[in-house]
């Protein structure tokens, strides 16, 4: 018998317990997983709506999300006249109700003549006339999701109108908006002379960082954001879902270090008389603990590879949550696997310690007296 | 280790439990291959003496030297390798593992030794069969009998061959044939030059020692007839 053997064996010989410690973990990774998979995700998104149409920068408000962003429309034909900039596409964003399944679907005000700019390709039909009240092109994801296509009718916003066209922008986030005349959503809005965002790209002989400052010190109002570092700059939303992550990271761990804790203290006291032996034999208090720790570890690995299937079935609950459609692209990185598996392996370790020292530093005689 | 035939020498121990001064200047020498039965009346302070013995417990006074190291000496870390190397110690109620197999129980008393693996399967084979249990290799101790419980809880004793073997009560709780033996092994391995401290109530396990002693108040009385409890 091997010392990871008896391990084995003495894990083995306590399913209850184990499957009791490994559901700690696992309920853990899972939170820890599906969170990174949230936050990695809308950082994603973030960087998606950054980057639509390959610009090579986004104009914001400052302080403002992208969403909630306001921009005068004389303000960035303003801007399209600094020296650098290529072209110059102002977008309206908004969000409405389509159904209960979709209640946050966000529409798109765009001139048509800046949907090419804007990197968007026409799959099916035609683009919308410039100022139709009517008319209305899909995404073809949101057009599959809520089952339409050209030549359908759909209302919303006690309105009724044409699908007109099916489009994709090369980027998930796009894919499942609706795309409305930038007039007729403006009016719709009351925001007629604004947009939400601006995308910019340069001159091929300019550079970026060359034209960014120049809008930059001329509008101050407004933040030019290249990279989620100026995003992070600009605006706090990033941070807050980061810290939301490491607040859930911190309550997962502290609910599953309990767990572990707990069974684990609780398998001392039932193998008290076992350490008692074990010590009077002759094995060391450090091989006690690594002992202790060698079980919980496997048992939290086993934890692990629950939690990342409970994981999986929670990011894909998520997924199909109404209010985060269209937001929420699961990005299924390496990188969150390996902090769950670090996760499990934290929290196993710290959960056993108490117990593990408790067992390697019991007298054994006082132990061996133990019924 | 002792150069000298001496394996074990204890001088003045006492050890104290509250108020109650259980031993009181015991004085002990025990050669290489020598067998010693204690006995004494319960509460005498028999299984103490042994537990001190086997550095399970410290005394409050006194001097215990085993195989020429001294305990008070060690560091409580040097005390898990002498009781891995020195002495093998064998209680009444065995105190094996139940879910591991007598094989496997042997083997756990030589994990951080030099043995590997297989050789550490090989050595506790040897045991089960110079017990006669090497068909019992396999069974977990709820499977075995009182007997054969002893007998794997003697060659767990035995499996880093100390040069001194602290049995307590070891045919406590065995029937006669059972217990005869257990006794036969403990006569076989001193003639093999084993030095065994028994502590027993059962004159046939006595009657195989070459030294009966019996504890009375907390010290030793030497040259005693094999004696049951009183």
């Amino acid at each position: 018998m091997t010392f990871f053997g008896l391990i084995f064996h003495n894990v083995i010989a306590h399913k209850l317990r184990a499957l009791l410690t490994a559901a700690a973990v696992a309920i853990g990774v899972m939170a820890v997983l599906a969170l990174g998979i949230l936050t990695s995700s809308l950082r994603a998104s973030a960087t998606e709506i950054l980057q639509v149409g390959n610009a090579d920068f986004t104009i914001v408000q400052k302080g403002a999300n992208p969403l909630d962003s306001v921009i005068a429309s004389k303000d960035l034909t303003s801007m399209g006249k600094v020296e650098g900039v290529q072209s110059l596409v102002g977008a309206l964003l908004e969000t409405d109700k389509y159904d209960s399944a979709n209640p946050a679907v966000i529409e798109v005000g765009l001139e048509p003549s800046a949907q090419k700019p804007f990197g968007v390709i026409i799959l099916k039909g035609r683009s919308y006339a410039a100022h139709s009240p009517n008319e209305v092109m899909l995404g073809f994801a949101l057009a599959e999701s809520i089952h339409k296509t050209v030549g359908d009718t759909l209302q919303m916003g006690g309105k009724t109108r044409k699908v007109v066209g099916l489009y994709r922008t090369g980027i998930s986030f796009g894919d499942s908006t609706m795309m409305f005349p930038l007039s007729t959503l403006q009016s719709e809005n009351q925001v007629a002379g604004y947009v939400t965002l601006g995308f910019v790209k340069v001159d091929p002989g300019a550079t970026v960082a060359t034209v960014k400052n120049r809008i930059a010190s001329k509008f101050v109002q407004y933040a030019p954001i290249a990279s989620l570092s100026d995003f992070g700059r600009t605006s706090n939303t990033l941070t807050l879902v980061d810290a939301a992550n490491t607040g859930g990271t911190i309550l997962a761990a502290v609910i599953a270090i309990s767990g572990v804790l707990n069974t684990t203290l609780l398998s001392f006291f039932e193998r008290i008389r076992e350490f008692g032996v074990l010590r009077s034999i002759g094995w060391a208090r450090p091989r006690i603990v690594v002992l202790v720790l060698g079980e919980a570890l496997m048992v939290g690995v086993v934890g692990a590879v629950f939690g990342l299937v409970l994981g999986w079935a929670a990011v894909n609950v998520l997924q199909n949550l109404g209010s985060l459609r269209g937001y929420f692209k699961p990005q299924w990185e390496a990188d969150v696997f390996w902090r769950s598996l670090y996760f499990a392996i934290g929290v196993a370790i710290v959960g056993a310690l108490y117990p593990a020292l408790r067992a390697a530093f019991i007298s054994p005689l006082e132990a061996l007296r133990r019924e | 280790m002792s150069d000298d035939q001496t394996i074990l020498r204890v001088n003045g121990l006492v050890k104290r439990f509250g108020p109650d001064t259980v031993l009181d200047g015991v004085d002990l020498s025990v050669e290489r291959g020598e067998f010693v039965a204690l006995t004494g009346r319960s509460g005498a302070g028999k299984s103490t003496l042994i537990h001190l013995l086997g550095a399970l417990d410290a005394p409050d006074a006194g001097t215990i030297v085993v195989d020429g190291i001294e305990l008070g000496s060690h560091r409580r870390s040097g005390l898990s390798r002498f009781r891995r190397e020195h002495v093998g110690i064998v209680f009444q109620l065995h105190n094996l593992i139940p879910r591991l197999t007598a094989v496997q129980n042997i083997e756990l008393a030589m994990f951080s030794t030099r043995r590997s693996r297989s050789q550490r399967r090989e050595r506790a084979m040897e045991l089960l069969r110079a017990f006669d249990l090497e068909r019992r290799a396999l069974r977990r101790p709820p499977q075995l009998s009182g007997g054969e419980r002893s007998r794997v809880a003697l060659a767990r004793g035995l499996a880093n061959e100390p040069p001194l073997l602290l049995a307590d009560e070891p045919t406590g709780s065995l029937d006669d044939e059972a217990a005869g033996v257990v006794g036969a092994h403990l006569r076989a391995l001193a003639d093999d030059g084993v030095a065994i401290v028994s502590v027993s109530h059962d004159r046939r396990l006595n009657e195989l020692a070459d030294r009966n002693l019996k504890i009375v108040d907390g010290r030793i009385e030497e040259g005693m007839a094999p004696l049951t409890e009183t």
